[in-house]
């Protein structure tokens, strides 16, 4: 720990996604948050409101255990109206055609800025920011998006005040990290909204080095302001190493599920395969554990349907699991299944932390996926990673070998392997060299 | 009990469902699931308290068929489950009503408006936490608490419970309803239901004339042709769903016709197009003509069809186009370029199309609706062309064009098999240069497409028959009108030859039945047939050739199946029926067959019946009723001596014919000679080229 003799300077902090929502990206805002304070600085988090996130991805109070004291949350009733689900509410239009209210929603909301669904965030934003502001004045902002909405905020206080600001990208605006196109062109109101904030920003991070090369060859200009700010694991995360495997084999994949039926049948059909050829499956189980969709969808997706009707196969899906929980969860697995959706530009937060299980991983994904690059020599992979049913198969069966047969010098050194990979790690430098950009007092 | 009523008007999703049905359960809910699908037969295992499938329950009465296929799913859906009283009532008394799918959103929405207290949701799991909101807010029940429902409407409950008992049936009420139903207190759409409510339970009771006089005294009494058509049309949608033939049906078309021409009249042709659905729907349904062995308008088809030709509406759908040139003669520097199109059912093509690709004169293309793109939606939903034709917006013409065009500029010939709603659609576009030819078979006749196709674009109509041909221009005279299409008659077009095997002599006591699934085919009188021959000798045995009974047509045709498997089975206990069931190698299953039997009560061309014939079965046909009004029919098309009147004639044919093995093999040998010499390919092949070709 930093802490400073001077006044605590004031971050304010951006994060829509902040626990307890229970998001994939909650656990990164919540180590930045952690760090600056751990640095002295005091922090308001500015976060929807928990009606929003019961919605949405969904609650996980635990996420606020190890809360830094110095955080201070503010959580705004930012709505998404998209999600809504009491049809009280609803016009008569939009129950006439609920499909058709929501593209046009999507549409309207753009008029204050160009991002759907959450442009019309636009005026709430800036007007607490402006609050937090007058009440308690602001050292710095550090805006993590998505929503791209809340650069308009960052960027209100800095042309209405002068307060300086950063970005975190995560994944990056103007790349599709999915389909790993250009996601829209400069001269587009996205594009223009994006070289007007990015140019005045003190720092843009980003999750990945496809992604950081796409801003640099992007914006050359602003190329010594890109910094790569990976995810890591938590270590509250990681049981005890396990002992050897024994049948029946438990497989697991734990995250939230963003990939949609086309995979999903994918990894079922060769997990069903598997047990079929291979004795040492014939009795293993594939446990699912997340949160899968969202609004009037929320656990009865296509996705859910197709896990649940694999009951017979040993498929189980069992809904999220509380942070909490998840070291639980990991320690009756013998073998993590990696399913990722996009490719060059995408990492996935959650394969660090498979990295440091220690267990044999199956990976499902493009092999040229940002995540191959994570786990470029780690000693438990079960084969080369790909999309291709029969190689799935061969990693399923050559996994099951080597969780039976894996010793625990090798799972040990399979945990070595992420010892670099952990959370505060890969954020120490970066959030340290933001602080220190600020100097104590330089507001007016 | 706090319940739940989750609402689809799409396919639920099962296991996903299950996990949250779990949890209403845990938290102590009633669980009710009504759907638009089958959820009955598809959600009945998932712990569900009651299972409800929509259309089980609502009887799709004029006003649903009309405005569901004018309005969104959403709407549609809300039609239904509006109409259907025990669901509303079960609604009423829940504490969350849940949409399970974006369309059935509306209804949810719609019946929170009608009880406020209704706590609504789109999704299970919202609902699930909806109902752990409403649990917490509600006070712990006291033990003296009792879990009665009373009625809160109990005035309504007594009158409807008064208008559902036998009094309200009886004489002296009958001779009131008249006048009580003319009542001005009374809105049209009220005097309508309780209308049908009564003529259908005399019709129940049996008290058809009793029905029958009420029905006629009430028809007088409603002023509108929307209350007419309403409640003739309805009266007649619940008598076909009981397995009946409405008394009143052609009334009921004439009624709803003058409602289409009403509509079409004041410029809405929308709903004019939905109402001439609902014509052709209640006209020709499958329960009324394909289900019974009699149909009205087999016994009458001018007079049956009579109200189709005066309506305005049917005109403007009918109304000749023209075409801007002739069909060119053919090319004498290149083959001919035949399309054979078909609606999906290639059974009586494939041979042509064989023997003309084996002939160097003729480039033959098929064609199926999955080659029209989006047009084939004017086929399978005729509600869209409709629409189009009677707002002259010219949109189907235009869509037609545009996915034909090609088709009709490379074609010399289009020649579509079977009359049904694909005509009309290429009636939409000009034929430029080439020659249209449609082949009508049977089954058509029965059906609103003779009367809708625009015969100016139509250069040769071809039937099957005689007889056929006899009925269908008894209906629509405008086929042979001065400047109509050439009409023609030429038989399925079958390989005969292949069926020429040696026959052992055992075979003569095996009397054959090829197709027997559909009441058309009347099995029954075959079974009778049977009896009789059986009763004079019992080595005679039925061998049973195709799909089993199909009783899923209609509820008259689930009655008849019924009968047909309870006398079967009689037969079966005496050993006397095989089941051969469906082959696809027919010439083998007809080796042991002495005798081929066709009971039917229509055809247009029976073709198994000459392929047993030439395989040397001695045929028996049946003079089929249906046809017996008309002048021509077996009697003309075939040898005297193979048609028969009654089950009692065709017994003794079949043990003239084979009592004794010479005279078996004499009549076998004569009669496949007969279906050779007039039937085969190599016959009937060079009719239809020289149908083409123009010779």
């Amino acid at each position: 720990m930093a802490e400073s003799s001077e006044s605590p300077r004031h971050l304010l902090f951006l994060a829509v996604g902040f626990p307890p929502a229970a998001k994939s990206s909650t656990f990164r805002l919540r180590e930045i948050a952690n760090q600056f304070a751990d640095q002295g600085w005091r922090v308001t988090v500015v976060n929807a409101d928990a009606r929003m996130w019961g919605q949405d991805s969904g609650l996980d109070v635990t996420l606020l255990d190890g809360l830094h004291p110095r955080i201070h949350r503010v959580e705004l009733p930012l709505h998404r109206e998209d999600f809504e689900t009491d049809i009280r509410s609803f016009s008569r239009e939009r129950a006439l055609n609920p499909t058709v209210w929501v593209r046009q929603f999507r549409r309207d909301s753009q008029e204050l800025f160009p991002e759907p669904v959450f442009g019309a965030w636009r005026p709430q934003l800036e007007a607490v920011v402006e609050r937090i502001h007058a009440e308690d004045p602001v050292d710095l902002v550090l805006a993590s998006c998505t929503p791209y909405v809340l650069m308009a905020a960052a960027r209100h206080l800095y042309e209405t005040s002068g307060v300086p600001y950063a970005i975190d990208f995560r994944d990056g605006w103007s790349i599709d990290v999915i389909g790993g196109e250009v996601a829209f062109d400069k001269s587009s109101p996205q594009g223009l909204w994006e070289r007007r904030v990015l140019e005045d920003a003190l720092s843009l991070w980003v999750v990945n080095d496809p992604i950081a090369e796409h801003y640099r060859s992007r914006y050359p200009d602003l190329a010594e302001r890109i910094h790569v700010v990976r995810n890591g694991f938590d270590v509250g995360s990681v049981p005890p190493l396990a002992e050897g495997a024994k049948r029946p084999l438990t497989y697991g994949y734990l995250g939230r599920i963003s990939f949609g039926p086309e995979l999903t049948k994918l990894v079922l059909e060769a997990w069903r395969t598997a047990r079929r050829v291979d004795p040492l499956l014939a009795d293993a189980r594939l446990e699912v554990v997340g949160h899968i969709a969202a609004g009037a969808r929320r656990e009865t997706s296509a996705v859910a349907q197709l896990l649940l009707e694999a009951a017979d196969d040993g498929v189980s899906f069992s809904g999220p699991a509380a942070k909490a929980d998840v070291s639980t969860v990991y320690a009756r697995w013998d073998v993590m299944v990696l399913i990722a959706v996009g490719g060059l530009y995408t990492t996935t937060g959650k394969v660090y932390e498979y990295a440091a299980i220690g267990l044999p991983i199956v990976s499902v994904h493009e092999p040229d996926h940002d995540a191959t690059r994570v786990l470029d020599g780690y000693p438990l992979l079960s084969g080369p990673p790909s999309l291709d049913r029969d190689a799935i198969v061969e990693q399923f069966r050559r996994a099951a070998r080597l969780a039976l047969e894996s010793t625990d010098v090798e799972r040990s050194a399979a945990r070595g392997f992420a010892s670099a990979l952990e959370r505060s790690e890969q954020m120490t430098s970066a959030v340290r060299q933001l602080a220190t950009s600020i100097e104590p007092g330089a507001r007016s | 009990m706090t319940s739940v009523v989750l609402l689809a008007s799409g396919q639920p999703p099962r296991e996903s469902l299950e996990r949250v049905i779990a949890r209403f359960k845990d938290a102590g809910a009633e669980v009710i699931l009504a759907g638009m699908t089958e959820v009955e037969r598809t959600h009945a295992d998932l712990g569900i308290d009651v299972v409800r499938s929509i259309s089980r329950h609502v009887v799709t009465d004029p006003e649903l068929y009309r405005v569901g296929r004018t309005v969104l799913p959403s709407q549609r859906f809300w039609l239904h489950v509006q109409r259907d009283q025990d669901l509303v009532e079960r609604c009423r008394l829940a504490s969350v009503l849940v949409a399970l799918d974006p369309a059935a959103v509306y209804s949810v929405w719609e019946l929170g408006r009608r009880f406020p207290h209704l706590m609504l949701r789109q999704g299970a799991l919202a609902g699930y936490h909806a109902l752990v909101e409403h649990v917490q807010e509600q006070p712990k029940p006291s033990a003296t608490d009792k879990s009665v429902t009373l009625p809160r409407r109990p005035l309504r409950d007594a009158a409807r419970a008064l208008l559902r008992s036998d009094v309200a049936l009886s004489g002296p009420a009958r001779a009131l309803w008249p006048v009580l139903l003319s009542s001005a207190r009374l809105s049209s759409a009220r005097r309508v239901r309780v209308g049908v409510d009564l003529v259908t339970r005399l019709h129940a009771a049996g008290r058809a004339q009793a029905a029958s006089r009420l029905s006629h005294a009430l028809v007088a009494r409603l002023d509108r042709n929307r209350d007419r058509a309403d409640f003739l049309g309805e009266i007649a949608v619940r008598l076909i769903d009981r397995g009946e033939i409405p008394p009143a049906l052609r009334q009921a078309v004439a009624a709803e016709l003058a409602l289409t021409d009403e509509l079409l009249e004041s410029g809405d042709g929308a709903r004019a197009a939905a109402s001439l659905m609902q014509a052709r729907r209640i006209a020709f349904d499958q329960g009324v003509h394909l289900s019974h062995t009699t149909s009205p308008l087999a016994d009458d088809p001018a007079g049956f069809t009579e109200p189709l030709r005066s309506s305005s509406a049917v005109a403007a759908i009918a109304r000749p186009q023209g075409r801007r040139e002739p069909a060119a003669l053919l090319p004498q520097d290149r083959p001919v370029r035949v399309v054979i199109a078909t609606h999906g059912n290639t059974n009586f093509v494939r041979q042509l199309e064989a023997h003309l690709g084996e002939d160097a004169q003729f480039e033959v293309r098929s064609v199926g609706l999955a080659d029209l793109g989006r047009l084939a939606r004017l086929v399978r939903d005729p509600w869209r062309m409709f629409s189009s034709l009677l707002r002259a917006n010219r949109s189907a013409d235009r869509m037609a064009e545009r996915h034909l065009r090609e088709l009709l500029d490379w074609a010399d010939i289009v020649f579509i098999d079977w009359c049904t709603a694909l005509v009309r659609v290429v009636n939409l576009a000009d034929p430029g240069t080439a020659r249209i030819i449609v082949r009508l078979h049977s089954y058509e006749a029965f059906t609103v497409w003779p009367h809708l196709l625009d015969v100016s674009r139509i250069d040769d109509f071809v039937f099957v028959s005689e007889h056929v041909r006899d009925l269908v221009v008894a209906q629509v005279p405008a086929l042979v009108a001065p400047h109509g299409p050439r009409i023609r008659v030429v038989p399925n077009a079958v390989d005969l030859q292949r069926f020429v095997r040696a026959k052992p002599d055992a075979a003569r006591f095996t009397i054959g039945l090829v197709g027997f699934g559909v009441v058309a085919k009347d099995p029954r009188w075959a079974l009778e047939v049977m009896r009789q021959v059986r009763a004079k000798d019992p080595r005679y045995r039925l061998r049973l050739i195709g799909q089993p009974f199909n009783d899923g047509f209609s509820r008259a045709a689930a009655a008849y199946g019924e009968a047909f498997e309870r006398e079967l089975a009689l037969l079966e206990a005496e050993g006397a029926v095989d089941r051969y069931g469906y082959t696809d190698d027919l010439p083998t299953a007809l080796e042991q067959v002495g005798v081929i039997l066709c009971s039917s009560v229509r055809e247009g061309s029976p073709v198994a019946l000459l392929e047993a014939t030439a395989s040397g079965a001695v045929p028996v046909v049946r003079d089929w009723p249906l046809f017996r009004s008309m002048k021509h029919g077996p009697r003309t098309m075939y040898p005297a001596d193979w048609v028969v009147d009654t089950p009692d004639q065709a017994a003794n044919r079949i043990i003239g014919a084979t009592e004794e093995l010479a005279t078996w093999r004499r009549t076998s040998a004569e009669a496949s000679a007969v279906a050779l010499a007039r039937w085969d390919l190599a016959v009937t092949g060079d009719e239809y080229r020289a149908l083409l070709l123009g010779d």
